[in-house]
């Protein structure tokens, strides 16, 4: 995917899609510093459900692509898996750079 | 990969995923779910032995994460989630006192026995979110609370299966997905006929044994199935040890 703008369309359309489901409470409107993971997170996500949350996202990106997409959370440059945060924003870079 | 697509009818048979198919329990346990009307797909570290229409065998050896990883991609194209998985593979072999194991001996049970399970675990719950009653099931041993002699990596391997297991069927339960351990006694299987070789080392086995026989696996799978039934979706996190009194 090369386009940006699409990835971060597809994480709202994935945590819309969670919310509609119950897996969070409400609807977020998804920018670049929106904090999906970690402390402050605007996501909701627990632990399971950010999992949820991933396998969504790799589905969504499966159909947009048409290829096997697997996001590994300590791929992603910017990630500290000691100190876990991560923001719409660098997770929509490191999407780009997965299918582009 | 598998060796074929799953038809429209497959696909919509619940679907079990058991490592370790190609001998003893692990193909007595999908024999007995392709009965039941399952999609069973197996893995083993060589070619499957199990002819089946609703079968599909991929190579995979558990030890390697991505060959799991790559196994849990390729059926979740195929089949979309999974409703059973079944962490059957390990590894039981004659071992010797703690004192006399020797390192690459301690790593193979590392490996098969714990890391293993773990990325089988790991990989396949992911497919078992969305999945209402999922279940999972792992193989432990009566080794574990007999702290027999000369099992020292195998049943200490045996018991992290179970503490892993328990920890998951909480992190699940929110979902809905059952976690449960069947710890069989001595069964007769490749690896049993094997330590057997050994003098009397099956007859002092049994004396240990609550119910001094050989466990059937007709025995281990009515287990599995109490499991598996829907009315079981409150039980999780037990270890159900089969022939023993702990």
């Amino acid at each position: 995917m090369s386009d940006r703008k699409k990835a971060l369309a597809l994480i709202q359309a994935s945590l819309d899609s969670l919310a509609r489901s119950g897996t969070i409470k409400n609807e977020i409107a998804v920018d670049d510093e929106t904090v999906l993971m970690g402390s402050g997170a605007d996501s909701g996500l627990d632990s399971l459900g950010f999992v949820n949350f991933v396998m969504d996202l790799e589905d969504r990106l499966m159909q947009e692509t048409g290829r096997d997409c697997a996001i590994v959370l300590t791929d992603i440059e910017g990630f500290d898996i000691n100190s876990p945060t991560l923001t719409a924003g660098i997770l929509a870079d490191h999407m780009t750079g997965l299918t582009g | 990969m598998a060796d074929r697509a799953p038809s429209e009818t497959e696909t919509q048979k619940p679907v079990a995923v058991i490592t370790g198919t190609s001998r003893g329990l692990g193909r007595a346990l999908a024999e007995h779910f392709l009965a039941r009307g399952h999609a069973v797909a197996g893995c083993s570290r060589g070619e499957g032995t199990i002819d089946h229409e609703a079968y599909h065998h991929t190579v995979v050896d558990i030890r390697e994460e991505t060959e799991v990883q790559a196994w849990a991609r390729a059926l979740r194209r195929e089949f979309g989630g999974v409703d059973l998985l079944i962490g059957n593979a390990g590894l039981a072999r004659s071992a010797l006192y703690l004192a006399m194991t020797p390192g690459d001996v301690f790593d193979d049970f590392l490996r098969v026995n714990f890391a293993g399970v773990f990325f089988t675990l790991r990989e396949f719950s992911k497919l078992m979110l969305r999945r209402p009653d999922a279940r999972v099931i792992t193989i432990s041993s009566t080794m574990v609370p007999l702290h027999q002699e000369g099992t020292s990596c195998y049943a200490a391997t045996k018991a992290a299966v179970e503490e892993m297991t328990k920890v998951l069927a909480r992190e699940l339960a929110p979902q809905g997905i059952t976690c449960n351990v069947i710890a069989p006694a001595m069964m007769d299987t490749e690896a049993s006929r094997e330590l057997a070789k050994d003098g009397d080392w099956k007859e002092r086995m049994l004396e240990k044994q609550t119910i001094p026989r050989v466990i059937g696996m007709d025995e281990i799978c009515h287990v599995a199935d109490f499991f598996v039934s829907p009315l079981a979706g409150a039980v999780t996190g037990q270890v159900v040890y089969v022939g023993l009194v702990d």
